[in-house]
């Protein structure tokens, strides 16, 4: 039996048919390929791959904080808050806030790392930044991926035993309404010095008013004296004019006509002095060295006079009638000195 | 003589009415849509494909157009502006609110309204005075199931597939555009931005808007188009008619959707 042979209209809706599913099916596939994408983007900001280890702090007041908020370490979203709850009264302990930080970030946060709570943005939300440690030891410690231990006061202790997790100390900032009432409360400190200090610019605004008023009139008179600063330019002109020239009333009153040929004639004069001082200056330096070379003879001549003086002394020493005056020397001997008895 | 102030009254008084005609006249067409006779399946699926080939495929270089200009201009001017404030990174965030989550469901509404819906206003009042309509009740179960579910069915998977494919062009030309701007901004950079801004629940009312538009869309051309027996001269009138009507009704369950945004 022949199987019925497909007309042109049959043909022709089942390529329509075609290309609308083609149509429709590439519409769906890329809703789900965005929608895939944004799943695994969200999956790996998120960290709900990896794992997290859990943390916890105290604060002073719950104030700007949210679950869910994000916690930063190194400027990296790298976690977020997964509870806060204030605690029971009479302890020092106000809010307990509990959050987790991803792998690998929480390798970076040792025993010495703490928590600072601080301000963001303007309408007093807070976040929590966690700060690296430098010199602790780690506070999570893992096997094949899991986390096995935490560190817990100081000593390492299954992680089991410690569902919280890690203590890290906090360092929080006055919340905003605090810091505004600090403020207000300085600026309610300042304000008599403030007053005072209107008071006074006040005063001295009135003191400006007056001195602008003076200066006012003084700008005025300035303006008579530069109308009349022309004439004195023109005066200042005149004496230049008579400074530059040398035959100029000034000019032959400080610079006279025949200082030149004065200032020579002295100046030969002058000059032939010197010279005939310089003469008698030569011949008294002659005279000096003949009297320096006679007194040379002369000591010479004393010299001998001394040698022959004392010739004659020693002759004196040997003579019969004057060799009693001059004994000889004792010669020097080892023997005691005589006891006088 | 009738003064304007009775034609406003009169109006006033008909609004009412005609609203409920309205609503009644989807309420049908909806259930003939989904409750189809096994006798009537092949030959629905066949003029649905029809539709959505008239409506969806056909439309696509018109939509594409469209959704490279969108990028292009959105891009254009959002990047000469965020860079005077070194603000780039929010190029991403930009695109999925003004693009994605607003104006590219609407402008494929207008681009439905405009062509597809005008056609079925058309083609359904020409019907009626060529005496085809003679052969099914009018406006009875067979009409609806025969000429209005169709186009209900064809213009609400056409309007979702064109809205998605305007946007994918939209983000595409956007980023090609950032990048023959010189703006420094990675492929991958500018995915995630796209990833980061949006929110599971922007693919559900993305997906459902976009339906829904084109089941307005076609509710409201296939009321003007059957209403009543229209002579030729009243066809240009009823086709104004359906489109300001369509438009006017996407843009009012557009802000209804923009309570789904608001309390997430």
């Amino acid at each position: 039996m022949n199987e019925a042979q497909p007309t042109p209209e049959t043909v022709k809706s089942q390529r329509t048919e075609r290309w609308v599913g083609v149509f429709v099916l590439l519409a769906i596939l890329l809703l789900l390929a965005g929608f895939s994408y944004h799943l695994y983007h969200t999956a790996e900001r998120k960290g709900w791959l990896v794992p997290h280890a859990p943390y916890f702090t105290y604060v002073m007041t719950g104030d700007g904080l949210n679950i869910g908020d994000p916690v930063t370490l190194m400027g990296f979203s790298v976690g977020a808050i997964t509870g806060i709850t204030a605690q029971s009264p009479g302890g020092s302990n106000r809010v307990y806030v509990a959050f987790e930080i991803r792998k690998p970030y929480y390798g970076y946060i040792l025993s010495d790392s703490h928590v600072n709570i601080a301000m963001a943005g303007f309408l007093g939300s807070r976040r929590l930044e966690v700060t690296p440690g430098l010199t602790g030891i780690p506070t999570i410690y893992e096997t094949n991926g899991v986390i096995i231990e935490v560190l817990h006061r100081g000593q390492r202790i299954p992680f089991a035993k410690a569902p919280k997790g890690v203590f890290l100390r906090p360092h929080e900032d006055p919340s905003v309404t605090d810091r505004a009432q600090l403020l207000l409360d300085q600026l309610e400190a300042a304000l008599p010095n403030i007053l005072a200090i209107t008071n006074r610019l006040n005063a001295v605004l009135d003191n400006a008013n007056g001195l602008v008023t003076n200066s006012s009139a003084l700008v005025a008179n300035l303006d008579r004296s530069t109308a009349q600063l022309p004439a004195v330019l023109s005066n200042v002109t005149v004496i230049t004019a008579n400074l530059r020239d040398p035959h100029g009333a000034f000019g032959e009153w400080a610079l006279p006509v025949d200082l030149h040929t004065n200032l020579n004639a002295s100046l030969v004069t002058l000059t032939a002095g010197l010279n005939d001082t310089l003469l008698n200056l030569a011949a008294i330096t002659g005279n000096l060295n003949s009297q320096v070379q006679s007194n040379d003879q002369m000591l010479a001549g004393i010299s001998k006079l001394v040698v022959d003086t004392d010739n004659l002394v020693q002759g004196l020493k040997k003579h019969w009638l004057l060799r009693g005056a001059f004994p000889a020397p004792k010669p020097a001997t080892n023997a005691p000195p005589k006891i006088a008895r | 003589m009738e003064t304007w102030i009775d034609n406003i009254g009169q109006r006033a008084m008909r609004s009412p009415a005609g609203f409920w005609n309205r609503v009644q006249f989807g309420r049908a067409a909806i259930a003939a849509t989904f409750r189809v006779p096994k006798s009537d399946r092949a030959a629905l699926r066949a003029a649905t494909a029809a539709q959505v080939w008239r409506c969806g495929v056909r439309q696509l270089p018109l939509v594409s157009f469209v959704g490279l200009a969108l990028g292009v201009l959105v891009i254009g001017q959002a990047v000469s502006l965020l860079q005077q404030v070194s603000a780039q990174r929010y190029m991403g965030t930009v695109m999925v609110m003004v693009v994605l989550r607003e104006l590219g469901p609407l402008l494929t509404a207008f681009l439905v309204a405009a062509r597809p819906g005008t056609a079925a206003v058309v083609e359904l009042g020409a019907m009626q005075f060529a005496g085809q309509m003679a052969q099914v009740d009018r406006l009875g179960a067979r009409s609806l199931r025969l000429l209005v579910a169709p186009r209900v069915k064809g213009l609400a998977v056409a309007g979702f597939c064109l809205t998605i494919y305007l946007i994918a062009m939209a983000l595409v030309c956007g980023y090609l555009m950032a990048f023959v701007q010189g703006v420094p901004l990675r492929l991958s950079e500018y995915a995630g931005q796209l990833a980061e801004a949006l929110h599971w629940l922007d693919f559900v009312l993305i997906a459902l808007k976009a339906a829904l538009f084109g089941v307005v869309i076609a509710v409201v051309s296939c009321y003007h188009g059957l209403e009543r027996m229209l002579r030729i001269e009243e066809l240009p009138a009823a086709t104004t008619r359906a489109v300001v009507e369509g438009l006017g009704a996407c843009v009012l369950l557009d802000a209804v959707f923009l309570l789904g945004y608001l309390i997430r």
